[in-house]
Order: C-alpha cells, then sequence, then structure tokens
C-alpha cells in the first residue's frame, strides 16, 4: 500500500480530503494531510516525513499545492529517496485518479495518467456562447 | 447486458461516473430521462462528465425503454442512470430489471432521510417497497467503495 498525502499552504488540504471523502467514499480513507499554518516552516515537516519515509519500504505520494510554494520546495526534496512521488498543481481531478487509482503505488506511466488526468479537467466556459453541440451517440 | 441501473438525482457527473465504470467495467452509460434530450445545455454538461473510451446515449425514458427490450443494447456493457424512482420503476418493471443501486436524491420538505444521501417521499417509499416485493433486489450505495445497504434495512 502506498502512503498519500496532500500537502498545502493552510486547510485546501483538510478540505480537499473531506471533499474526496464525499465523492469516493472509502477511497480516501488513509490520505493523510498536512497543512503549514502562519509561523511554521515546512521543512520541520520535510524533516520528519524524511525520517519515517527512510524508515519504510512503501512508496509516498506526495501532492502539494502549488509548484513551486514553500512547501513544495521543501516536499520536492524527498525526491532523493527512491520511495517518493512528489506533484504539484493539486486539482481534485488529480486528487480523485490518485484516491482510486494508486493505492498500490505508482510508475513512471501511471504518474503520467495522473497528470493527463488532471490537466484534461482544467477547463473554462463562457457565458453566451452558443452550446458547441456534439453529435449525440445512438446504440 | 446491463450491469447496473442506478438513480441519481444529478444523473451523471463527474468522477462518480468514473468510479462506478472502473468498478463495473462498462463501456456504454444510458442516460434515461425525459427533460435531458430536449435541453442543450445540460446535454453538454452531461457530456462533459463522460468517462474516456465509454459511450454516452441519452434518451427520453420510453425510448430508452424500446431501445433496451429491442435487443440493440445487448452487446453493450451498460450502466443506466436515472433521475427519479418512478423513472427507475418503470425500467425495472418494462424491461425485467432485477437490481437497482439508490444512489442520491434530493432532499425537500417532502422526503425523509433513509441514508447520508437519500431522501424519499412516502410515495417513493411505497414504490420501493413494491419492488422489492416484486423481486427487484434494491440497494443504497453511493460510490463503489461504499458497503451496500439492502433498502428494505433502511426503510
Amino acid at each position: 500500500m502506498a502512503q498519500i498525502i496532500i500537502a498545502t499552504h493552510g486547510g485546501l488540504s483538510r478540505g480537499m480530503l473531506d471533499s474526496l471523502h464525499m465523492v469516493a467514499g472509502g477511497a480516501a480513507d488513509g490520505i493523510e494531510t498536512y497543512s503549514l499554518e502562519f509561523g511554521q516552516n515546512p521543512n520541520d515537516y520535510y524533516e520528519q516525513l524524511r525520517e519515517r519515509i527512510t524508515a519504510s519500504d512503501e512508496q509516498f505520494i506526495i501532492m502539494c499545492d502549488i509548484k513551486g510554494g514553500s512547501v513544495h520546495n521543501a516536499l520536492y526534496r524527498l525526491t532523493e529517496l527512491p520511495n517518493v512521488v512528489v506533484f504539484s498543481g493539486l486539482t481534485m481531478g488529480m486528487a480523485l485518479e490518485i484516491a482510486l487509482t494508486a493505492r498500490d503505488g505508482l510508475d513512471v506511466a501511471a504518474a503520467q495518467r495522473v497528470l493527463e488526468a488532471a490537466r484534461e479537467g482544467v477547463t473554462v466556459a463562457f457565458g453566451g456562447e452558443t452550446v458547441d453541440e456534439e453529435e449525440d451517440e445512438d446504440f | 447486458m446491463i450491469k447496473m441501473l442506478r438513480v441519481d438525482h444529478r444523473l451523471l457527473h463527474g468522477q462518480v461516473a468514473v468510479s462506478w465504470k472502473s468498478a463495473l467495467d462498462v463501456d456504454c452509460i444510458l442516460v434515461a430521462n425525459d427533460a435531458v434530450p430536449g435541453d442543450a445545455l445540460r446535454k453538454s454538461a452531461i457530456k462533459l462528465a463522460k468517462p474516456a473510451d465509454t459511450k454516452l446515449v441519452i434518451k427520453t425514458v420510453e425510448d430508452s425503454i424500446t431501445a433496451l427490450n429491442s435487443g440493440v443494447t445487448d452487446k453493450y456493457k451498460l450502466f443506466i442512470v436515472v433521475e427519479s424512482i418512478a423513472d427507475a420503476a418503470r425500467l425495472c418493471r418494462e424491461c425485467g430489471i432485477k437490481y437497482l443501486n439508490l444512489g442520491g436524491t434530493k432532499a425537500t420538505a417532502d422526503t425523509r432521510a433513509i441514508s447520508k444521501a437519500m431522501n424519499v417521499t412516502a410515495e417513493e417509499e411505497q414504490t420501493l417497497r413494491e419492488l422489492v416485493a416484486e423481486g427487484v433486489d434494491v440497494e443504497i450505495q453511493m460510490v463503489p467503495n461504499d458497503s451496500a445497504v439492502k433498502v428494505e434495512r433502511a426503510l
């Protein structure tokens, strides 16, 4: 079993886990969260995690909120350990894909599929434009 | 082959669709609803929720029953979603479907909660009891990872 961690500035990680439970039910069980609060330094969390990961055979899959943010900067350094995968740019699509498909760990190809699922979920639609209707399918 | 008939007032939506699709290994989703086929915006929103590698067919309940009984759907591993217990009962009765999954219905002043996500009126409760009496296996299960609860234990 892989250990999945959502790590963010503030309460986003806890809120994301709450939302995951709503749509994925038990598939979200066992996911950990880390919230960086004012006055804390994410390097302290990095040190704690580093110790846990070093002592473990499991893969640790870590999702960070924003690329290059202090949480990502600190936890990215964990990739010096072989059993670590670090994502940035957390979205609900990414978190769901990981909760539903990565409980036994991710290889490079599976991680690519997670990124594709996350990117496909990012869209925009403008009000007032005609609906671009695809052709209906039938049996 | 019908893999599942589901009641969900939100019809087909996002990752719930994805999680059921992978749990049931379905290759075709039928949305059976009388309002959606004539509503271009709602139809395109439902198409956004379509999982990759899946066929999505949207038909009125009547047209759905005709299609299911004609045999054209036999070659698919089919997941059918309806909005209401009444629509589900029509499909069960007119197509001989013996399993019904209850995913979610909205809470209103006239409903009572029989689970976290299922809210039923007195009339719907009666319909569910009748379906069970007619031999339909009716279970409440919002997502595949939840355990299923027999509806007769919740009523």
